[in-house]
């Protein structure tokens, strides 16, 4: 693939193309398949990796309030 | 204090009238003051986030209190920062004992430094900026005495490997391919990645925070996100294998 396709593609993941580059992407992923292939590919890469993620310990914020108040703490 | 009475507060704490709504947002140790009880959405990166829409606060008001000497008031910014935090210490780190660590840590370090925090900063750039060089100070002394991925820890723990996983939200095989393609990018593309796709920030902030030209980022998220594709392209191609296969199967049987 050609490396301003690759551009335009990672241009379009990042949401930063104009309306006349948008244009472009689609009349170019509808001809051409292999580029196709690779703007789904990356699209799904993107896609899956935000939904790594962990849910905050219910406890969390309260640990943190204590060791802010036991750090204030005077020593001696 | 005791004059004004919150039926159902507990219960319903998001929906305060106006005179309970004025009343708590200057008192948010009172105990129907309850602290964010959506995470998810701030996380999710809504503009306003539910201690803003709660008691009208934004960040600047909140550190602006603490700084007065109202350090009850800090326990709104760790709610509404601490999911976003955690999870960056997640993605940088690869296991969540670190993120948890490195995100408590954050918070503390800068509580300490509010003294000194400007105004006119944004307290999420700033915050963001402790908690990636702590990450940073964390990995460059995991290079040392490594410590084992989630992954690795999950496979140790004998006869019932589930125990630590509900806390994971997404725990299949693939994320976890996922997650340790994100741990091998090179730290100054993982954090560049990270902030921007991950915890959504636009170029300009990711760039305040990791202190590199906004184009420097926009070449380093371009290289992480070229390098995950290539290290993740078998992974992901068989996965849709697997799903164009299981379709298939699903119409055939619809079929019949």
């Amino acid at each position: 693939m050609k490396k301003h396709d690759k551009k335009l593609i990672h241009k379009a993941l990042d949401g930063e193309t104009s309306q006349s580059e948008t244009k472009r992407l689609q009349a170019k992923l509808q001809t051409d398949g292999r580029m196709r292939s690779e703007f789904e590919l990356l699209k799904k890469v993107m896609k899956d990796t935000t939904k790594i993620r962990i849910e905050v310990p219910k406890d969390f914020t309260q640990n943190v309030l204590r060791e802010t108040q036991r750090r204030e703490k005077p020593k001696g | 204090m005791s004059s004004i009475r919150f039926p159902g507060i507990q219960q319903k704490p998001c929906r305060p009238s106006e005179r309970e709504f004025a009343f708590l947002r200057d008192r948010p140790s009172h105990p129907a003051a309850v602290r964010c009880a959506d995470p998810k959405a701030c996380y999710t990166g809504s503009t306003s986030s539910s201690c803003e829409r709660r008691f009208g606060l934004d960040d600047s008001t909140i550190v602006g209190k603490c700084q007065d000497g109202q350090p009850e008031f800090y326990g709104q910014l760790v709610d509404k920062y601490s999911a976003r935090i955690i999870n960056l210490g997640y993605a940088m780190m690869g296991n969540r004992h670190d993120a948890e660590d490195v995100a408590q840590e954050a918070f503390v370090r800068a509580y300490k430094a509010l003294g000194k925090f400007q105004k006119k900063a944004k307290f999420s750039s700033w915050l963001y900026q402790i908690a990636l060089n702590l990450c940073k100070d964390q990995l460059k002394a995991k290079s040392r005495h490594a410590r084992p991925t989630d992954d690795e820890q999950l496979s140790k723990i004998d006869g019932n490997p589930q125990q630590q996983a509900p806390r994971v939200i997404i725990q299949d095989e693939l994320s976890g391919k996922m997650r340790d393609a994100i741990n091998k990018l090179p730290v100054l593309y993982r954090e560049s990645f990270v902030l921007r796709h991950l915890q959504g920030l636009d170029y300009e902030d990711v760039a305040l925070i990791t202190a590199v030209p906004a184009d420097t980022v926009r070449v380093r998220a371009y290289r992480a996100r070229e390098m995950l594709r290539e290290h993740l392209a078998p992974n992901v191609d068989t996965f849709w294998r697997e799903k164009a296969a299981k379709e298939k199967g699903k119409s055939r049987k619809d079929r019949d």
